[in-house]
């Protein structure tokens, strides 16, 4: 829609007409307005006029964060969060090796597969996710730094021509 | 040490898997219709083929993502030729299972337009294409085959399909495209993870096998300072030392030998490649997981005494935890005589190590070792 406050207002009366005949109420609060071009330095009036919140980029859509421009190493940070997250909470000194290559496998590897089904990955985020795994595998952390007896691109190749 | 294809652990390489993933659109773009399909095909794709399809710095993050993984996706499969419109006549796989352009690079050099799709080819007869300079000799030739192969060629009202060559069903599965991408082709079947024992185990003999266990020698080489001698005798601690030469290694193996008629063997490697090859398949592995046993033995007791300061302990007790280990991994077969055939085997050799011990006086480990 164009930058045009009649046809916003017309919007608005054709919206709440349809509040009226469906009986469907639209929430107003939870939804979210963006504006573009010369629109943007009349955002204020447009939300006013909607009654809705001026939304801010990323916002997500099926889980997905969603933008105008290609998505920064910010908007990945999601997925570090949640790997970082999943890490605080496991002893991998209580675990044998085998034990955290299976995590590893199962729940590290898999937590950014929906992402990566849809965007290409960034450089500085694969790294990321790599040290995260390779230091859980390894156990080294900040203050120590444990002897690696094999080197990472080794480690993924597939097994099934191991040993 | 035989490295004739790399081996791993089989971590995700997840910079593959994101391409994997992200060719999945592409093959459903290519052969399934829905709403998505045709909105990126009329924003997108108009009436080029997807091959010839460029990114443009206006494109989305999506389809930029999936532009780059275009020409490797498209490497692996080959199109199923109905009304043409989607297929390049010299770069893509249609006629045959190379490209026309590899086929015939002489006659690509000369050709023109060489973006043109197979149905704007077909559309005339003769056909619409044209070549820089007149073909003669082997040019000739090589033309006269390739119209000779479009004679069966019908064009047809649907899209054309895109089949994946790397899946017997002609379907796209990433996990076939993944392998084909970290594998290079090649896949070698090893029957070693598939030997029943614990993960750790298993991670413990591809240390072993790659020879980067922690042993005093690797320790030096990365700048630790410290005795290197071994923990139970006083040459230098090596893996082929401490696994083969050492008085408990030899014992163990000797003990083995006495028993059982196996001569000990020389080294990891040839414990991999020929000692534990004696039968079928599934014997092969039973072997494997005894010596295993005895490998983590000595590991775990050379641990003790290096870590935990204990004395070392005595030869019968190394032996018997070996023969522990064996009936604790008998447990993980999944074929009952295999599980016998271990606990069997470690029967055999704790009575007759007992027996002999027992009649030469306890500490007569000396004849044996």
């Amino acid at each position: 829609m164009g930058h045009d406050v009649d046809k916003a207002l017309n919007l608005k009366l054709i919206l709440s007409t349809f509040e009226q005949l469906s009986g469907l109420k639209i929430n107003f609060h939870k939804s979210e307005i963006f504006c573009f071009g010369r629109a943007k330095e009349h955002q204020e009036f447009y939300s006013q006029l909607f009654g809705c919140e001026v939304g801010n980029y990323p916002f997500r859509y099926l889980g997905l964060p969603m933008h105008t421009r290609k998505l920064s190493n910010k908007d990945w940070l999601d997925i570090e969060k949640r790997i970082e997250k999943k890490l605080s909470g496991w002893k991998g000194k209580m675990l044998s090796v085998g034990g955290r290559l299976v995590l590893i496998n199962t729940v590290l590897s898999s937590l950014p597969m929906f992402m990566l089904s849809f965007f290409e990955i960034p450089k500085g985020v694969l790294e990321k996710i790599d040290c995260f795994r390779s230091r859980f595998y390894w156990q080294s952390d900040q203050h120590k730094r444990k002897y690696r007896l094999a080197k990472w691109e080794l480690m993924c190749q597939p097994k099934i021509q191991g040993v | 040490m035989p490295t004739q294809n790399p081996r791993g652990l089989g971590i995700h390489n997840l910079e593959l898997q994101n391409k994997c993933l992200l060719s999945k659109w592409l093959y459903k773009l290519l052969n399934e219709e829905g709403l998505w399909q045709q909105l990126l095909r009329n924003k997108y794709l108009k009436d080029k083929p997807l091959g010839s399809c460029t990114k443009k710095p206006t494109d989305s993050h999506f389809w930029k993502g999936l532009m780059k993984v275009k020409d490797t996706f498209m490497s692996f499969g080959t199109f199923k030729v109905l009304d043409g419109s989607q297929i390049r006549f010299w770069f893509d796989t249609w006629l045959g299972n190379k490209p026309l352009k590899d086929k015939f690079p002489a006659l690509f050099n000369i050709a023109r337009r060489k973006q043109d799709s197979v149905a704007t080819v077909l559309a005339t007869v003769p056909l619409n294409i044209s070549f820089r300079r007149n073909l003669v000799d082997r040019n000739l030739r090589d033309w006269h085959r390739i119209v000779a192969s479009l004679q069966d060629i019908n064009l047809q009202g649907e899209r054309d399909k895109f089949r994946w060559t790397l899946n017997s069903s002609g379907t796209f599965s990433v996990r076939s495209m993944y392998a084909a991408l970290i594998n290079n082709g090649v896949s070698v079947s090893q029957d070693i993870w598939q030997v029943k024992i614990p993960s750790k185990i298993r991670i413990f003999l591809w240390y072993l096998k790659r020879g980067v266990i922690l042993t005093k020698d690797n320790l030096a080489r990365r700048n630790w300072n410290g005795d290197k001698s071994c923990a139970f005798c006083h040459c230098p601690e090596t893996i082929q030392h401490l696994f083969f030469h050492c008085t408990y290694a030899k014992f163990l193996w000797r003990a083995v030998h006495l028993m059982f008629g196996l001569p000990p063997p020389l080294s990891i490697d040839d414990l991999f490649v020929n000692w534990s090859k004696r039968g079928s398949k599934l014997y092969n592995s039973l072997f494997l997981t005894a010596a295993l046993a005895l490998c983590w033995t000595i590991w775990i007791t050379r641990n003790e005494v290096v870590f935990d300061k204990c004395r070392p302990k005595f030869f019968l007790q190394v032996l018997f935890r070996g023969t522990y280990w064996l009936r604790q991994w008998a447990k993980l077969q999944r074929r009952e005589e295999l599980r016998l055939q271990l606990l069997l085997a470690g029967q055999r050799l704790e009575t007759s190590a007992l027996h002999f011990f027992s009649s030469n006086g306890w500490l007569s480990n000396r004849f044996i070792g």
